[in-house]
């Protein structure tokens, strides 16, 4: 899968470093001072790396945990998102990790006692406030899970800390450190969902529609919390439709109590990204769409997003009233 | 749809330019006489012997740019011999390049070129042996050179382990050449393929010579134009110019494509 991995010579001592490795025997491997020699440096082809990206294992050193972005939560008070590590596995078209970053190569920050840490560190200093964490926001949380062992590190240590609540988004069905653990009030597992015929002409390299419910169905009656978001809303046609089937397939035969909160989240970019975007797939009918901008950000015009939020409101009213929504505005 | 996928190969010696010559038929180019260059008719083949050294690899490399007028989606070969103490001769792709008096490194990119092993290599001023694998005087400054023109996923370096007994062994070269060829050209071939998705913004889209050939356009025009063709080929598969044919001017049609944009539907 991947075929050549860049050590950063802090790191290539780490016995999770050593245990990573061990998985591709026969990768090259190849010794680097730090990661921001091959991530992100000027006159790459995302696009290109794309195809078949390399793996880049590095040290964090500053960072570890960050504001959420104003708009963005799920109901506390205070909202942090962290990244044990940059870009993923999954090609999806309207991501921003786009046109974030020049590169596509994964960086695996191997530190992860360091994010814990500062984890913990925020929460001594918040006692009085709800906080939650997001996991999966310049990754997915648990696509590379089999390789980086990132969940079954992190989730029995946050289950003890009651007082935040943790999100872990992702399109994965890799549910094993979920399976390997007690259900915890506090940890949400969070699932991207898009209507599937949509998904299939938007989504690449994920597991389907069909079987990221499967997944979801799974690990709720297990009695894990679930979230469901729907981030981004994608106004096309026939919306109302495909939106209803995807509500339909998703709540037939799923334990309701177990559903955490529901979210629903605009598209939008700011301006410079969606060009590079835009540039870098210009055959990309979703791209070509009469956007608006304003404040510097392309996103569906406001009555259309508007539209989309109270259609999927109503649906979700009607399926049941009672679990928490969210309309999420990341950007 | 025209796509120009054109390929400059630097060399620094004769006997590793004769095979990639015969192969593209190429001819040498008398007009420029910095240096020795070599094209094929379609002039989508293009080839430099730089000599040796570092310098001789950065101007060869900006000559050979100039002279075949190559674009951001031309993709660059730098093919030769490493020196090696070794007696495998064998051929590779090179992922890490050190220069010897800076130790400073790059990294070229190597998306799915796996037709060779891989190889770091030590680039010196001079011809010069290294305890540590390869070495080379030219990898460094045409890596380095070139990065800056086109992106990295377009540039390889491909070269043959050789010891100092067979170095001046022009035939033993030219066998080892001929033995790793095939795979050579194929290299070549991933780098087409990737000089085509890095050109997808710099072809010309559909309609566009066609109408620009009927109306005039101004330069802004035309670059509107090209922006507004490439949105409205997303949207609509209908014959443009049978709609077109009533305009005369290119505001109006500038404007037809506006209005048929701003309509366009996302309807996967």
């Amino acid at each position: 899968m991947v075929d050549t991995i860049y050590i950063e010579e802090k790191v290539k001592n780490f016995d999770r470093t050593k245990k990573i490795l061990s998985r591709f025997k026969n990768s090259r491997h190849i010794f680097i001072n730090k990661y921001s020699e091959i991530f992100n440096i000027k006159n790459q082809n995302f696009r290109i790396q794309k195809i078949n990206p390399s793996l880049i294992l590095a040290f964090k050193h500053k960072n570890f945990v960050l504001k959420a972005p104003d708009g963005f939560g799920i109901g506390t008070s205070k909202n942090f998102y962290f990244s044990h590590m940059y870009n993923c596995i999954y090609d999806c078209r309207y991501c921003f990790l786009q046109g974030m970053y020049s590169s596509a190569n994964y960086v695996l920050f191997v530190n992860y006692e360091d994010f814990l840490f500062n984890i913990n560190e925020i929460i001594k200093k918040n006692e009085e406030e709800d906080l939650t964490f997001f996991s999966g926001y310049d990754c997915d949380s648990l696509a590379l899970e089999k390789m980086t062992g990132f969940a079954k590190y992190f989730l029995p240590k946050i289950k003890k800390n009651k007082k935040a609540l943790f999100e872990f988004r992702t399109k994965s069905i890799q549910l094993e450190p979920f399976l390997k653990n007690v259900p915890s009030e506090n940890i949400i597992l969070a699932y991207s969902l898009l209507p599937n015929h949509l998904s299939k002409k938007l989504d690449f390299k994920t597991p389907s529609i069909t079987k990221r419910i499967q997944a979801i169905k799974k690990i709720s009656k297990l009695g894990w919390k679930i979230g469901l978001r729907f981030d981004p809303l994608i106004y096309h046609k026939d919306w109302k439709k495909n939106y209803h089937n995807l509500f339909q397939e998703i709540f037939n035969d799923l334990d309701i109590k177990n559903i955490h909160s529901i979210s629903f989240g605009s598209m939008r970019f700011p301006n410079q990204m969606f060009k590079k975007i835009k540039k870098l797939y210009p055959e990309e009918k979703l791209f070509s769409y009469n956007f608006d901008l304003k404040n510097n950000y392309v996103s569906f015009r406001k009555d259309q997003e508007e539209e989309m939020i109270e259609y999927c409101l109503l649906m979700i009213k009607k399926i049941n009233n009672k679990i928490p929504v969210f309309s999420c505005k990341p950007f | 749809m025209s796509i120009s996928s054109t390929i400059c190969r630097l060399v620094s010696l004769k006997e590793e330019s004769e095979l990639f010559i015969d192969y593209y038929r190429m001819k040498l180019r008398k007009e420029f006489d910095l240096f020795p260059i070599y094209s094929d008719l379609s002039n989508k083949n293009w080839l430099v012997i730089s000599g040796g050294g570092s310098l001789n690899a950065s101007i060869a490399a900006i000559y050979l740019k100039n002279c075949s007028k190559s674009k951001l989606n031309t993709s660059w070969i730098n093919f030769g011999f490493g020196l090696t103490n070794s007696n495998n001769f064998n051929c590779f792709v090179i992922d890490q390049i050190v220069e010897n008096n800076t130790s400073e490194k790059l990294y070229p990119s190597i998306v799915n070129i796996d037709l060779f092993a891989r190889s770091k290599i030590i680039s010196f001023d001079k011809f010069k042996m290294s305890n540590d694998g390869l070495s080379d005087t030219n990898s460094f400054a045409f890596f380095k050179t070139m990065n800056k023109y086109v992106n990295k996923e377009l540039l390889a370096i491909i070269k043959i382990s050789i010891n100092k007994d067979k170095y001046n062994d022009k035939y033993f070269k030219k066998s080892l050449i001929k033995k790793n060829f095939e795979k050579i050209i194929q290299v070549e071939k991933i780098l087409k393929s990737y000089s085509y998705l890095e050109s997808l913004n710099l072809i010309e889209v559909k309609y566009f010579d066609e109408i620009i050939k009927k109306i005039h356009f101004s330069v802004s025009q035309k670059f509107q134009l090209h922006n507004l063709l490439k949105s409205w080929n997303n949207f609509y598969s209908y014959n443009l110019l049978k709609k077109i044919n009533k305009f005369s001017k290119a505001d109006k049609v500038l404007e037809f494509l506006r209005s048929e944009n701003d309509n366009g539907e996302l309807n996967w």
